[in-house]
């Protein structure tokens, strides 16, 4: 048999239209009574800034602040050298990159507002 | 004394346990398996276990893979949204931290898992079993 979106079963639907389903992003919804509907998973909302912000700290912490604790301690240990300082500025700068590349912030013009604004109060 | 066929009544009392319940005494409370589904690559290794007193037992026999929220729909509809749900994540590849394994939204016919780890947000695989009331 064959299944797809907006297919309307009687009474029951067969274990295989589940299957197909949970094969093809789609779900089975109760429309009434006594009748179910096949439908596509509507696309999951995008991240909130809140929720992006949340993502970037944890990635900060995991990834970037153990560079700095090696750099603390070569430190203190007088082992820490000018190459050294070159090669962690420059670990900081890509990871840093990168995560604010993993975790945009929304492109909703209320948020590229609030980072003008936060752009301008830097600049002064 | 006649010659009893010891070996003729237990199949038959075996086929008769196997195939034919419909003289099962429910007031004896005793509940019977009216319909199942083994686990195959062509289900998606989904199953079930439908009982004469209507309840209802399925899951999955292998690992779900997915990323973000993954939607699962049941094979056997539930009667409403009121019924167990258990959700296992997979590590077997150890390591990650902030690990997230919850489901939301159930309805009669399904529900949403969202498995990952990390602040990365790694996928995780998961396993799933359901069990309750059924729709019919």
């Amino acid at each position: 048999m064959e299944y797809y979106i907006g297919q309307i079963f009687e009474g029951k639907y067969p274990p295989m239209a589940a299957v197909w389903c949970n094969q093809n992003n789609a779900y089975i919804e109760k429309i009434d009574g006594n009748r179910y509907e096949i439908k596509a998973v509507p696309p999951a909302p995008a991240p909130t800034k809140e929720e992006q912000e949340q993502a970037r700290a944890n990635a900060y912490a995991s990834e970037i602040d153990p560079l700095h604790a090696r750099k603390a301690r070569k430190t203190i240990l007088g082992e820490w050298t000018e190459e050294d300082e070159a090669e962690y500025v420059a670990k900081v700068k890509e990871l840093s990159a990168e995560i604010a590349e993993r975790y945009p912030y929304p492109t909703d013009p209320i948020f590229e507002e609030e980072s003008a604004q936060e752009q301008s109060k830097e600049g002064e | 004394m006649p010659d009893i066929d010891f070996g003729r009544i237990s199949e038959s009392l075996n086929e008769k346990s196997d195939r034919d319940l419909r003289n099962v005494d429910t007031t004896a409370k005793a509940d019977a398996v009216i319909d199942f589904q083994l686990p195959t690559a062509d289900n998606g290794y989904t199953w079930y276990r439908k009982y004469k007193s209507g309840w209802v037992e399925q899951g999955v026999a292998q690992r779900v893979t997915g990323g973000g929220a993954v939607s699962v729909v049941l094979p056997v509809p539930m009667a409403d949204a009121n019924y167990t749900i258990l959700i296992s994540q997979n590590n077997s590849d150890g390591g990650g931290v902030y690990f997230q394994c919850q489901y939301h939204t159930p309805t009669a016919t399904g529900f949403t898992v969202i498995s990952q780890y990390g602040s990365s947000r790694t996928s995780r695989p998961f396993m799933w079993y359901v069990c309750g009331l059924s729709a019919n």
